[in-house]
C-alpha cells in the first residue's frame, strides 16, 4: 500500500509538471490523488504493525522443531504453550494482545482523520495521539520479542535472539520514527489557495 | 499552515523504507530455512532411489522352480553353474534378469533342459517392512501331510539360486538342518497362510488334473500356514507349479514355494552323502531343541507387529544357501549295523540310534520311522526315516512335517 501511495504521489508529480511542482502551485487539480494517497499511507502502517503483531506470538522456530520431535503426555497446557504465545502471560498476556490489536486498528483511522481534516494537519491532538499509540504498540512488540527471548527453552538465548534480530531492528526504526513524529512536527508554508481553489 | 510528519521528511521515509526492506530479508530468509529444511527431512525419510532399490531383497523375486516345463540340463553350462564337489549346481541369474520366472521341474527322466525366461514384474515390498512370523500348525495327518521327496537319491544336482540370496549368513540349522546337510527337520513354514494355500489351490486346480494331491492342497487352504512339501519323482503326479497368473504375490508366493522345494531337495540330496540321522549326535537333538525355542520366542515376539503382508521370519525367500557338502562316506545299511554292533559292544561314544527318540525325549513329536523295508534300498542306504510311496516305484518319501510346532 505504501508503495500505491508513492505510486499516486509521482503521478501527481508528473501531472503537475516540475515547475509547479516546485513551486508548490496546482494542487486543487492533482486533490484525488493527494487524499489517496494519504489513505494508503495511513492503511500501509496498519498493515506493518498487523504483520509485528503476528510475527511476536509465532512459535520460534527452534521450539517448533523441539516439540514436533516430543511426545508430550503432559497435561499443563501451559507446558505445552510455546515461548511467545500471549496465554504464557496470563491475563496480562491476553489483555496485551487484543489491545494491542485494537490499538494498531485504530492508528490507521486517526492517521486518516490527522491526514486528510485541513483542520487537524498541524501538531494537533489527533497527531499527537496518534503517535503515542504507534510509539507504544512498537514499544509492545519489543517488549514482547525479549520476553519471548528471556523464557526460550532454547539452550543458547542468542540462538532464539537471532530469530528475531531482523524484526527487532524493524521494530526499533519504528519506534524511532514514531519518536520521531511526537518530537518533529514540520511546519511547512504551502500556497493553500491554490490548493484549495 | 501545513504541517508534515517525521515519517514524510526523508530521512523518516528512508527509515521507513530500511525497516520494510529488513522485514523482506529476513522473511525471505525463513522461506529459504523452510525449503531447505523440508528437503533435508524428506531426503533423510526417503532414501534415494537407487539405495532403496539396491537394499531390497533381490533374492525374493520370482524365480520360480516350477515342476514340468522347464529342465536344467546336467552339463555346467552358464547360466547353471556346479559346484566344486560336483553336487550342486547353481543357478546364475543376471542382476538386470531378476525379474523373470525361472521354472526348473525335477524330471521323472532326470534329464533337465534349459528353460525360457519369462519377464514378470518384480514384486513391490517396502524395504522397511517389518517381518514377523507367522503363526503354524503341525501336520497331523497321516499319509497326505507326509511331504515325500524322491529325487533325493537320482538328483545329485541341485539348482539353487546362489547369487540371489539375502541372507547367507542364515544357518541351516534355522531350518531343521545342521551345517553338514542333515536332515532333521523339513517342514517350513509359509508367510500367509490363506492365501498361500489359495494360492496353490487355484494353481492346482487349473493345471493339473484331480490327483491325491487334492487332499494335500486341501490342507494348504484351510489354513495353516505349515506346508508339506510333496515333490515327486516317477511314481507320483507331477507337481502343481509352473502356472503364472496375473498377480504379483501369488507368483512371489509361488516362487518361495518353489525355491523352498528346490532347497529340500538340496539336502535331501545331502542327506545321501553325509551321515543319517541314525548317526546324529546328541548334539543335533539339541540344536533342534534350539531351534524350536528359537522359533517359538520369535512366534511371541513379533506377534503383535504384523505387517500388511502378514511375511514371517521364516519367509522362504530368504532360505539360506546350502552348505557345500563333503564327501562323505555314505551310510550304507552294512556301516549301520556296524555302529550297531559298536553300541552293543559298549561304546559309549555310539550316536542315538534314531532321531525319533532323541525327540522324544525332549518331548518333540517323534518322525515316522518305520521299519526299513527290504525293497526300500534307498532308505536303507541313506537311514533317513522315510515312507514309501504308494505307486510302489522305489522312492523315498520323507516326512518334513512331523515334528515342527508341536
Amino acid at each position: 500500500m505504501a508503495f500505491i501511495a508513492a505510486t499516486l504521489d509521482l503521478s501527481q508529480v508528473i501531472i503537475r509538471g516540475s515547475q509547479d511542482t516546485a513551486k508548490g502551485v496546482g494542487l486543487d487539480t492533482v486533490a484525488g490523488f493527494l487524499r489517496a494517497r494519504e489513505v494508503f499511507l495511513a492503511f500501509a502502517v496498519v498493515l506493518l504493525d498487523l504483520y509485528f503483531w503476528t510475527l511476536v506470538a509465532e512459535c520460534p522456530r527452534g521450539e517448533m522443531r523441539d516439540q514436533s520431535d516430543q511426545v508430550s503426555t503432559s497435561s499443563d497446557a501451559r507446558s505445552r504453550m510455546h515461548s511467545a504465545s500471549w496465554n504464557r502471560w496470563g491475563i496480562v498476556g491476553s489483555f496485551l494482545k487484543w489491545a494491542s490489536l485494537a490499538v494498531l486498528l485504530a492508528v490507521p483511522l486517526l492517521q486518516v482523520l490527522w491526514r486528510l481534516l485541513p483542520t487537524q494537519r498541524q501538531y494537533g491532538s489527533i497527531y499527537v495521539a496518534e503517535s503515542i499509540l504507534q510509539t507504544t504498540v512498537t514499544a509492545v512488540f519489543i517488549l514482547k520479542l525479549i520476553l519471548n527471548v528471556y523464557i526460550s527453552p532454547l539452550d543458547s538465548w542468542w540462538h532464539a535472539f537471532r530469530v528475531y534480530l531482523g524484526p527487532m531492528t524493524a521494530l526499533f526504526l519504528g519506534i524511532s520514527l514514531g519518536i520521531g513524529n511526537l518530537v518533529l512536527c514540520e511546519p511547512i508554508h504551502l500556497n493553500l489557495s491554490s490548493s484549495s481553489g | 499552515m501545513f504541517a508534515v510528519a517525521f515519517t514524510e521528511t526523508a530521512l523518516g521515509r528512508f527509515l521507513r523504507a530500511v525497516e520494510v526492506y529488513i522485514l523482506i530479508i529476513q522473511n525471505l530468509y525463513f522461506v529459504l530455512q523452510n525449503v531447505a529444511d523440508t528437503a533435508r527431512h524428506s531426503q533423510e525419510e526417503a532414501p534415494p532411489t537407487w539405495e532403496s532399490e539396491k537394499s531390497q531383497p533381490r533374492a525374493v523375486l520370482p524365480i520360480t522352480y516350477s515342476s514340468r516345463d522347464i529342465q536344467v540340463p546336467r552339463s555346467t553350462s552358464p547360466p547353471f553353474r556346479r559346484s566344486p564337489n560336483g553336487q550342486i549346481l547353481t543357478l546364475n541369474v543376471p542382476q538386470r534378469n531378476s525379474n523373470v520366472i525361472l521354472a526348473i521341474q525335477s524330471d521323472p527322466e532326470e534329464t533337465p533342459n534349459v528353460i525360457p525366461f519369462t519377464p514378470l514384474e518384480p514384486p513391490k515390498r517396502n524395504g522397511r517392512e517389518k517381518v514377523t512370523a507367522s503363526p503354524y500348525k503341525p501336520s497331523t495327518s497321516a499319509s497326505s501331510s507326509i511331504p515325500v521327496f524322491n529325487n533325493a537319491l537320482s538328483a545329485p544336482q541341485v539348482l539353487v539360486p546362489s547369487e540371489k540370496r539375502l541372507f547367507p549368513e542364515m544357518s541351516l540349522s534355522y531350518y531343521g538342518m545342521d551345517q553338514d546337510g542333515n536332515r532333521e527337520t523339513v517342514g517350513l513354514f509359509s508367510e500367509s497362510p490363506t492365501l498361500r494355500g489359495s494360492t496353490v489351490k487355484n494353481e492346482t486346480e487349473k493345471v493339473d488334473p484331480p490327483t491325491d494331491n487334492n487332499a494335500f492342497n486341501s490342507r494348504l487352504s484351510a489354513g495353516p500356514s505349515f506346508i508339506d512339501m510333496r515333490v515327486s519323482r516317477s511314481g507320483l503326479p507331477p507337481s502343481q507349479q509352473g502356472s503364472i497368473t496375473s498377480l504379483d504375490e501369488i507368483l512371489r508366493q509361488q516362487n518361495e514355494l518353489d525355491q523352498s522345494i528346490a532347497a529340500l531337495r538340496l539336502f535331501s540330496t545331502q542327506s545321501i552323502y553325509s551321515n543319517p540321522p541314525m548317526l546324529e549326535d546328541s548334539r543335533k537333538s539339541s540344536d533342534f531343541s534350539e531351534f524350536k525355542e528359537k522359533l517359538q520366542a520369535s512366534g511371541r515376539n513379533t506377534t503383535g507387529t504384523k505387517s500388511p503382508s502378514n511375511r514371517s521370519d521364516f519367509s522362504l525367500s530368504i532360505f539360506p544357501e546350502p552348505p557345500i557338502v563333503d564327501n562323505a562316506p555314505i551310510s550304507t545299511k552294512y556301516s549301520n549295523e556296524i555302529l550297531k554292533s559298536r553300541f552293543e559292544d559298549g561304546d559309549s561314544e555310539a550316536p542315538t540310534p534314531t532321531l525319533r527318540n532323541a525327540g522324544a525325549a525332549r518331548g518333540v513329536p517323534p518322525i515316522n520311522v518305520p521299519p526299513p523295508l527290504e525293497s526300500g534300498i534307498a532308505s536303507a542306504q541313506t537311514g533317513i526315516t522315510g515312507n514309501f510311496n504308494s505307486a510302489g516305484t522305489g522312492g523315498t518319501q520323507y516326512d518334513v512335517t512331523s515334528f515342527i510346532g508341536s
